[in-house]
């Protein structure tokens, strides 16, 4: 469900597209230029809304952030923790 | 300034006489005192004037006593009283004009007598003894000027517009939009219309009795640092420089009022009016919305200089109402709304009795004022170590509101900053990464255009459109020398400046681009432009005594006005009419699927960043100039 609406998401607002084969889950955003630096500051604005999770600016990483696929399994993550 | 038209080559009576009217009546915002078109052997010339120096005798065209030469002529000689004395005795002066002191110029020394000017103009210059014509543009492209080559013959005109008048069919010129893409202007002699060029400018051109064009460069940007003489004595010299780049800005004879944005350089500008005794009337931009507004600053300097001080607030809904008017002026697509409210401004100048402001354009780019020429310096910095964690976070002082202070990882930095990061010999170092985020809009263009624009090696035309190799300057004179080439002339100077400000025939005066204060900043050391990440830094010295300490401490603050708000403000025009699927297929610049998934985001309010709103302005504007210029059956 989540992840239905977070790629519909990145479609729609970053790759201007209704096209789901334009998005891989495993993309990177930085370097397919999918999303830029203040981009990403929207899409956490979008998770915390959907979530009701509240990400801090340490996790604020590439590592939790770059990537459909790092999206899910971080929000996961914080959803257990 | 005023507006220029013709033809030059084998002319017809009547016909080609007809043909000029037509293109000086295009031009009438530009000149509304007088018009007057006159045939030559060898020539048809238009001017539609604006009287601001000898208002009595000052029409043109003007002839040589000798009736051999004949000029047309839009803008300002500012040194023409100087020139004039020194010609006094070799030639019969019957006008008290400027222009005549072109004419008798070029009768005594030919067209090398152009480096004797200080000025801002257009000039057709039409030597019948010899056949030959010359179109003659200013050092920095304060005054447009346009051209064509049909057949045997060559129209010109200070505006586009006059050309279409003229029945020369305007058609897209995928290159000049390649350009306008990467760096929001055409570059010089390109536009953005197939069979036309500009005088570049610093440039002219001499079109033969057949029609051929020599194209001919006399003055260019220098950057040759000297380390001879300390701040001090730097500071005394540009002292004494500006002040007579403003005093000789005064001369006219119609009273002259200034333009105050509550930043350094208007303020500069202020304080040598006072210190010139000139009578003191300022206009500011003010705006409803407090990310845009700067008038506690302008108020504070108004009181400061005690000057006669008036607001034009530009509220969202006049900004849409505008943005067609303004494209028609501009003969561009925008990037940016904020043209829209500079014409706003000069049209209560214009309203209040005015046809002269003095402006603080052109410091930025002389002396180092852009966060761009920031960037370049810190991203110079990172590239010895691209491994620093800790020298990519400078740039986290120049670009506070993109929030970077709430990412912890300077991987998002990277990704934004360090494009390229190592290639510190490309030409376009500096503007790498504007570059990058103004090239997304290419992604929205149908996809020939796309491709075919993405494919662009813009570093090499950049090169050999300007002239210029990347190893001929360092890094930072790099970045300034492509920004006066480039946004400054294309932009700045005229989508921002002149088109706006003759839409209401009101004419611009630039003293920080007088080229003996371009010519002091070429040898000015780099650490008094940008001393660390200081910006700007001998202008702050010299204005140290004479502004508001507020004034000179304040962030700089680039002028910018809303775009996608004000835009789609339901108060003002709707615009969304040229944006639907059938205006999109019309025109068939744009992909028409990804044109309606920005409109869905737009509707939905979540079109907020600076990237989204540049995409859409451009794209509605695009769609707008496609409809008035390329399109227009």
């Amino acid at each position: 469900m989540l992840k239905d609406k977070l790629r519909n998401y990145i479609l729609e607002n970053f790759l201007f597209s209704d096209n789901p084969s334009d998005l891989g889950d495993d993309d990177s955003f930085m370097e397919k230029e999918i999303i830029d630096s203040t981009g990403i500051l929207e899409v956490i604005e979008f998770l915390e809304e959907e979530t009701g999770i509240s990400i801090e600016d340490e996790e604020m990483v590439p590592e939790n952030l770059d990537s459909v696929n790092r999206i899910l399994a971080f929000v996961e993550r914080k959803q257990q923790g | 300034m005023c507006g220029i038209a013709g033809i030059t080559g084998p002319v017809s009576a009547g016909e080609d006489e007809a043909r000029v009217e037509a293109m000086v009546a295009s031009l009438q915002h530009r000149g509304p005192d007088h018009h007057q078109v006159c045939l030559r052997d060898g020539a048809v010339l238009g001017h539609a004037r604006l009287s601001i120096i000898d208002l009595e005798s000052g029409n043109q065209p003007l002839f040589s006593a000798d009736g051999q030469v004949a000029v047309v002529f839009n803008g300002e000689i500012y040194n023409y009283i100087e020139l004039r004395r020194d010609l006094l005795a070799d030639y019969p002066f019957s006008t008290e004009s400027d222009t005549e002191v072109i004419v008798a110029l070029y009768q005594r020394y030919g067209i090398e007598s152009l480096s004797k000017l200080n000025g801002q103009f257009a000039i057709c210059l039409h030597d019948q003894r010899r056949q030959l014509s010359y179109l003659i543009r200013d050092r920095v492209g304060i005054a447009p000027l346009f051209y064509s080559r049909q057949g045997g013959r060559v129209f010109f005109a200070s505006e586009v517009k006059a050309l279409q008048a003229a029945g020369i069919p305007l058609e897209l010129d995928p290159e000049g939009l390649g350009d306008f893409v990467h760096l929001w202007t055409p570059i010089s002699p390109g536009t953005l219309y197939r069979a036309v060029n500009e005088v570049a400018p610093g440039s002219y051109i001499e079109v033969d009795a057949a029609g051929q064009v020599s194209v001919h460069r006399y003055w260019d940007y220098r950057y040759q640092p000297r380390n001879d003489a300390a701040l001090p004595e730097l500071v005394d010299e540009l002292d004494a420089l500006l002040e007579d780049a403003v005093r000789i800005r005064l001369r006219a004879d119609v009273p002259v009022a200034a333009y105050l944005s509550g930043g350094l350089d208007s303020s500069i500008i202020l304080s040598y009016l006072l210190r010139l005794g000139a009578d003191l009337e300022t206009f500011s931009l003010s705006f409803a919305d407090a990310e845009f507004d700067e008038s506690a600053f302008q108020r504070e300097v108004a009181a400061h200089f005690s000057t006669r001080h008036n607001e034009v607030l530009a509220r969202h809904e006049q900004i849409a109402d505008g943005f067609v008017d303004a494209i028609w002026h501009a003969e561009s697509p925008l990037f940016r709304s904020s043209p829209v409210p500079m014409k706003l401004l000069s049209g209560r100048v214009h309203e209040a009795g005015y046809k002269v402001v003095l402006t603080g354009e052109g410091a930025d780019e002389m002396f180092g004022g852009y966060d761009l020429f920031k960037e370049a310096r810190i991203r110079e910095f990172w590239s010895r170590n691209p491994q620093s964690a800790w020298r990519p976070a400078l740039l986290r002082r120049l670009y506070p509101y993109l929030d970077f202070s709430r990412m912890n990882s300077t991987a998002y930095l990277k990704n934004a900053f360090g494009h390229d990061l190592e290639a510190l010999d490309r030409l376009l170092y500096g503007h790498a990464i504007r570059m990058r985020t103004t090239a997304a809009v290419a992604d929205f263009l149908q996809p020939e255009l796309r491709d075919f624009i993405h494919g662009m090696d813009i570093e090499e035309r950049a090169g050999r459109l300007l002239g210029v190799d990347a190893g001929d300057l360092p890094l930072f004179n790099r970045a300034q020398y492509i920004e006066a080439r480039t946004l400054m002339p294309g932009y700045i100077l005229s989508s921002q400046g002149d088109r706006m400000l003759m839409a209401n025939s009101v004419e611009g005066r630039y003293p920080f681009l007088d080229h003996r204060v371009i010519e002091f900043a070429g040898r000015l050391p780099n650490r008094y432009k940008m001393h660390g990440l200081k910006e700007k830094y001998i202008l702050k010295q010299l204005a140290a005594e004479r502004l508001p300490r507020s004034v000179l401490k304040r962030p700089k603050q680039p002028y910018r006005a809303p775009d996608i708000n004000a835009l789609t403000h339901p108060g003002g025009k709707d615009l969304m009419d040229f944006l639907t699927p059938s205006m999109i297929r019309r025109h068939g610049l744009f992909d028409e699927r990804k044109i309606r998934m920005l409109l869905k985001k737009v509707q939905a309010g979540r079109a907020s960043s600076v990237k989204d709103n540049m995409i859409f302005t451009t794209v509605l504007s695009s769609q707008i100039w496609m409809g008035q210029f390329i399109n227009t059956h």
